[in-house]
């Protein structure tokens, strides 16, 4: 029996597994992966701290922090959690792991454009994070593929360094937020590109171009660029979580300002939460919350203390 | 004074400078108020072994040098002066009447006696040690009493102290102490430790750390110097004195609001209130880290809001453009 099993295998997840195996909680964590998300970013420069790490490197360096504190890994894939009296049961590949509380940070990924050529230029000019790598793009020639919030997003933090920015739309719009449109379209190196659909990316070892397909003249044409952009919003895959938490319309689970969710004992942090922001160093600052959360669960429950505010503090001393 | 700065961020910890990373990256060219006691509350902290991605510890001063650095290579600048005065009080711009009454008249924030000012702010300041305020307590201070061991530690080889909490603060400090002094007793007042299990285990190890429960100072005693203190026991009700050369309090943290005072929303113990993640009452004015969490107060959970309080700044000034 656990103290806690964390679900996800990236920064969110063991960032937890360190702050959970500091209160000294048994720990395991049981992810598909390591590095999630952040693998597909080869170079990060907005982690504090650290001036510059590769994605897979930074998530390493934190599970050996947990580990270093008595952390458990195991590299599964959980496919279900159930509760079974007052503790919880996770299964992954057959077998069965219990625990006394869960701490969901399994991530989500950003939506693939599905063309040929993707697959082996990302992180080569194909980015899916415009905060990330908009910098990179600078005095270069980049497109964002997408119509929506996110996309207008990326576009104008794309346009503050790139040379050119197009954005591609299948219409003659976009659907964003109207200030956001108002403020893109505003910008004198934003082009938008109407009625075109991506075709296949092109590129041997980094993105030059790209083959569109005009959707009014039925006409192939290439645009070279350096750099794309993939906005087309995330994937939740929230099939183990869906039929034991809350999730929201987009598949991400609801949570609460302390990081737990619609089940007593059941934590989330990080990229699968209903959480509007998508960064390492915010999935870094929510698993821990999510441990300290659920350490205060763990002790209220066997009638101990469990974390104490300042205030309580301060009204006790009085 | 001259120009309107885009963003200008109050205070220099991990939540601070992890907005003014992010902010300088979206080229809002931040100015960050460091104070003239910058880097917050890890610049008085030894290792610290649980910022995720550093594996093998970091030194607090190191690593806020780091943040610096960080964030100046994207274009931030650093002013190292206190908040003496903040302005954030709107006045509606006739030129804004077209414009959803967003666009008015920038904040203004002191730095010393130069005044700057800014269409957002980033309250960033964070939290201070507290003392037990006892009038005693304020003579002796640095005279033998201290909130601070990595500060003044060194001062108190081979003597005979005690340190004042129970919480990872209070286990830090007796740790650390252990290096110079020859006895550190922990006085706790409750008969448990709020200390994380790791710490409590650590402290009760080293064998020169004693630990006393139910047991609170009422008075500090001594002539030029600090020499001993009255502690009374919950449980007896009885007080002794006790010879002791050097006090450490580690009893938690106020936070550092006194310049917002009657500008912003400020709860019953001075923390700001957000609204809605990182927004404040006043739109425009955003908050971050221990000055508005009294509950998590950790180096990475105030960077994680920093960077959320970036990127909100970031959408609130595209929105204000228009």
């Amino acid at each position: 029996m656990f103290d806690v099993i964390i679900v996800g295998g990236g920064v969110a997840a063991f960032s937890a597994a360190l702050f959970a195996a500091r209160r000294g909680l048994k720990t395991l964590v049981i992810g598909k992966d390591v590095a999630g998300q952040a693998n597909f970013t080869d170079l990060i420069e907005n982690f504090p701290g650290i001036e510059e790490i590769g994605g897979f490197e930074l998530v390493s360096a934190i599970r050996g922090q947990a580990e270093k504190f008595g952390a458990e890994f195991l590299q599964a894939e959980v496919s279900k959690i159930k509760a079974a009296g007052d503790s919880f049961v996770a299964a992954a590949y057959g077998k069965q792991y219990k625990a006394q509380s869960i701490i969901l940070a399994y991530g989500k990924t950003p939506l693939d454009l599905a063309v040929p050529g993707e697959q082996e230029l990302k992180g080569k000019g194909v980015s899916y994070c415009a905060t990330c790598d908009g910098p990179l793009f600078k005095n270069k020639i980049v497109a964002i593929a997408g119509i929506g919030d996110i996309a207008a997003d990326a576009g104008l933090v794309s346009a503050k360094f790139a040379q050119k920015v197009y954005v591609l739309s299948k219409t003659d719009k976009l659907v964003a937020h109207p200030a956001l449109i108002k403020a893109l379209f505003k910008k004198k190196n934003v082009e938008l590109l109407s009625f075109v659909q991506i075709q296949q990316l092109l590129g041997e070892n980094k993105l030059t171009g790209m083959e569109l397909l005009d959707l009014k003249t039925g006409k192939q044409r290439q645009l070279p660029v350096d750099g794309l952009l993939v906005e087309l919003g995330y994937v939740v895959d929230s099939q183990m979580a869906r039929n034991i938490v809350k999730l929201d319309e987009r598949e991400q689970i609801v949570i609460n300002s302390d990081q737990s969710t619609s089940v007593p004992g059941i934590f989330a942090a990080g990229d699968a939460t209903s959480r509007p922001y998508k960064q390492a160093v915010i999935s870094a600052g929510e698993g821990a919350a999510a441990a300290l959360a659920c350490y205060d669960w763990l002790m209220r429950r066997q009638g101990n203390i469990g974390l104490t505010s300042d205030w309580t503090k301060i009204k006790k001393l009085k | 004074m001259d120009k309107v700065h885009k963003l200008i961020i109050i205070g220099s910890g991990p939540a601070g400078l992890t907005a003014a990373l992010y902010a300088a990256r979206a080229s809002l060219e931040p100015v960050v108020i460091a104070g003239l006691t910058f880097g917050g509350q890890l610049m008085i902290t030894t290792e610290v072994e649980n910022f995720p991605g550093f594996e093998h510890g970091v030194q607090g001063p190191e690593l806020m040098q780091k943040m610096i650095a960080q964030a100046e290579r994207f274009g931030t600048k650093m002013v190292y002066e206190d908040a003496t005065k903040v302005d954030f009080s709107r006045l509606p711009a006739p030129e804004a009447a077209g414009n959803g009454g967003q666009a008015s008249s920038p904040f203004k924030v002191w730095a010393g006696e130069t005044e700057y000012q800014a269409k957002s702010v980033i309250i960033a300041t964070g939290a201070s040690s507290m003392w037990l305020g006892l009038a005693s307590e304020e003579h002796f201070r640095g005279k033998g009493i201290s909130a601070c061991a990595t500060c003044d530690g060194f001062f108190f080889k081979e003597k005979n102290i005690i340190v004042i909490g129970g919480g990872d603060a209070a286990m830090e400090e007796a740790l650390y102490l252990t290096k110079f002094a020859s006895k550190v007793t922990v006085l706790n007042r409750g008969d448990k430790l709020r200390a994380s299990q790791i710490m409590v285990d650590r402290a009760k190890a080293n064998p020169k750390i004693s630990i006393e429960y139910g047991k609170s100072v009422e008075e500090f005693l001594g002539a030029e110097k600090l020499s001993a203190v009255k502690i009374k026991d919950a449980t007896s009700g009885t007080v002794e004195e006790r010879a002791i050369e050097g006090a450490f309090i580690a009893i938690g943290h106020k936070p550092n609001t006194e310049v917002f005072r009657g500008q912003i929303e400020l709860d019953e113990k001075g923390y700001i209130v957000p609204k809605d993640q990182t927004k404040t009452n006043v739109e425009g004015i955003f908050v971050a880290g221990d000055v508005r969490d009294y509950r998590y107060r950790q180096a990475v959970t105030a960077a994680g809001m920093g960077c959320m309080a970036a990127l909100d700044v970031e959408k609130y000034l595209h929105m204000d453009q228009g």
